[in-house]
């Protein structure tokens, strides 16, 4: 197994002391050091193209390598960044995860017009699987839905079964993206969510849409939260496994916030979604003694998200990985 | 009761405050034991804008889908403030970049209708626009290009006197409207519809002096965004850099009032000429310590600025 950081351990959009420094080059060059630092050598992009939607637009515009013209702009090149990132010790980027949320954002930012959705996933995904290209990396992440009271409120419109167009819909376009992407030899899979439509287990019958190629990117936090067995989920799809998320919670959805439009923010009871790695309840070690035994060859992604402190998380991960998560009996 | 109020542009807090009310301080601090859990939520951050004395509190264009979404409504969201001490959102801030290119003017006017419909929801009483796309990649601005984006500026100003709003352009050292024209572009708006609002750091970072630009301007000048900076007449290529506004190593380009070098006393003795009366904001983005930065810039106001023009 190889083990990588994803930069989503880095929450940009909320409030804090020095928060907007994040969204300098100078704060990702520190960070790609305590990376390297906390002894990972792989890192996982997050990417969002788009600059219509005003957090986007702030988020793309000064340092954070979150798209192609963020990394022209600021680091020369994919390539140049990619050599920047081998100065620090940071040898592989293991893939780019994009999120379907970004592609309707924009639309609401700007005309409203969800008929353009499916067609600005598609152009997103694509634009994703050229900067991955360029970077010489392989594997393209995909989450497949907005969250479902947002996807709710702009294409339900309180007609019964519409979730199924929909779905079919974004399978026709993945399906397309991943034959695009395999011809510039990058493959493509899905990433679950628990306020998706195709939340735990959901997603099982989705990925039976799905031409075989593109595999399943399972996040354990978002697997447990939406009440999944996260080691049974990678026991059954264990010939289809990308790369895997190792993260944490102890989140409880007592309310249904999953089937608000912003269910990573709850207003109601708990608020704490995610918590640094090893401080929740998920079961870690069991998900990567069942990779092990599985003999899976893939990334494991290790990311703290929504973490109070990066630096601090980045070397209690490291310290929970040798220790507890994969320590030897 | 005093000529001015102070009100705060809330951008230092960072881009979105996370909750409108962070319900248990423990889920936060237990484990962690730092200070983040202060900076979560607008319950608290409305509190010491009141506790230090700033009745007034301004928002960024990116809060309109926030404030949407978690308090209903812009009013949802005035009221909210309100019930913690917060007498009025006074206004925002909003952009239109692109404005430059007559083709662009269709969704620059329809994206600031909705600012101004959310500032005039909020009860605010002016929006503050950056005039025109970022001069990396776009300056410098042919003279049609700036007629352009004038015209451009002249309608939102229309718009938002409509809802009783005024509309102020807002200089940005980074801006394609620039050091070489900006005072060109204020002469191209129509007074009517077009005021302007005094940064003082960001004109002193461009090499204009804040005292002479108000003593020259004040009847354009309706509104102020006071912040510091050690920074006079930065140089052409640091200023219109890619990605100027947040320094590739991280320096502050802005300070807390009294930690840089514009002079703030002589600019109250013109406030004083002049009677300027009602809100005036204090603005400091990218402090690193926002609640730090908030109580000593209400210290200088009061001990320094305060005697001479209150």
């Amino acid at each position: 197994m190889k083990i990588a950081c994803s930069l989503e351990t880095v929450e940009l959009k909320s409030s804090g002391p020095s928060k907007l420094r994040l969204l300098s080059k100078g704060y990702w060059i520190e960070f790609f050091q305590w990376v390297a630092a906390a002894g990972f050598t792989a890192v996982e992009l997050p990417y969002n193209p788009f600059n219509n939607d005003p957090l986007a637009f702030e988020i793309g515009r000064c340092g954070v390598p979150i798209s192609l013209a963020a990394v022209n702009v600021k680091y020369g090149s994919p390539k140049q960044f990619r050599q920047k990132l081998a100065e620090f010790g940071i040898a592989d980027v293991s893939g780019v995860h994009v999120q379907a949320s970004d592609a309707l954002a924009e639309i609401l930012a700007t005309d409203g017009d969800t008929a353009r959705y499916f067609g600005l996933l598609e152009s997103m995904g694509r634009e994703a699987v050229g900067f991955l290209a360029d970077l010489g990396s392989t594997d393209l992440v995909v989450s497949p839905t907005p969250p479902m009271g947002l996807v709710e409120r702009c294409f339900g419109g309180g007609r019964e079964g519409w979730e199924a167009g929909f779905l079919d819909l974004t399978a026709a376009v993945l399906n397309k993206l991943a034959r695009e992407a395999k011809a510039k030899g990058v493959r493509l899979s899905v990433r679950n969510e628990f306020w998706s439509l195709l939340r735990g287990t959901a997603l099982d019958a989705f990925l039976a849409k799905l031409d075989k190629e593109i595999l399943y990117s399972p996040d354990l936090s978002h697997l447990a939260i939406a009440g999944a067995d996260p080691v049974a989920v990678l026991k059954a799809h264990q010939g289809r496994l990308a790369s895997v998320r190792f993260n944490d919670t102890c989140f409880e959805d007592v309310v249904g916030n999953y089937r608000t439009s912003h269910p990573e923010i709850p207003i109601q009871g708990a608020q704490r979604v995610f918590c640094d790695l090893g401080d929740g309840s998920v079961d870690l070690r069991g998900a990567y003694q069942a990779l092990a035994a599985a003999g899976f060859d893939g990334w494991i992604v290790f990311d703290s998200r929504m973490t109070l402190d990066v630096p601090r998380a980045l070397l209690r991960m490291r310290w929970r990985i040798d220790h507890a998560i994969a320590a030897k009996a | 009761m005093g000529n001015l109020k102070y009100s705060y542009m809330t951008n230092m807090w960072g881009l979105m405050v996370r909750y409108p009310v962070a319900n248990q301080w423990g889920e936060w601090y237990e484990g962690d034991f730092g200070n983040s859990v202060y900076y979560l939520d607008w319950d608290k951050i409305l509190r010491y804008h009141v506790g230090a004395g700033f009745k007034g509190i301004e928002l960024m264009f990116h809060m309109l889908p926030y404030v949407n979404e978690y308090f209903g409504s812009p009013k949802g969201f005035a009221d909210f403030a309100k019930e913690r001490g917060i007498e009025q959102v006074t206004g925002t801030f909003s952009l239109a970049l692109g404005s430059e290119d007559r083709a662009n003017h269709p969704a620059v006017l329809a994206m600031n209708q909705k600012m101004i419909d959310f500032t005039a929801e909020l009860g605010g009483e002016n929006i503050n626009i950056m005039p025109a796309s970022g001069y990396f990649g776009h300056g410098p601005l042919s003279k049609e290009q700036l007629r352009n984006a004038a015209d451009c500026f002249n309608e939102i100003g229309r718009r938002a006197l409509d809802k009783g709003i005024v509309a102020c352009i807002h200089s940005e050292f980074w801006c394609a409207v620039n050091k070489y024209d900006l005072e060109r572009f204020i002469e191209m708006t129509d007074p009517k519809y077009a005021a302007f609002v005094l940064d003082t750091a960001q004109v002193s970072i461009m090499g204009f002096d804040p005292v002479a630009m108000y003593d020259k301007y004040h009847e354009r000048i309706k509104y102020f965004h006071l912040k510091d900076t050690n920074i006079f007449d930065a140089p052409d290529e640091k200023r219109c850099a890619a990605g100027a506004e947040f320094n590739d190593e991280g320096d502050r380009w802005f300070w807390e009032l009294g930690g840089g070098t514009v002079d703030f006393p002589g600019l109250w003795k013109l406030l004083k000429k002049y009677q300027h009366k009602g809100w005036v904001a204090v603005e400091t983005d990218g402090t690193p310590d926002p609640l730090a930065t908030l109580v000593l810039s209400k210290a200088y106001i009061d001990t320094e600025l305060a005697p001479i023009y209150s």
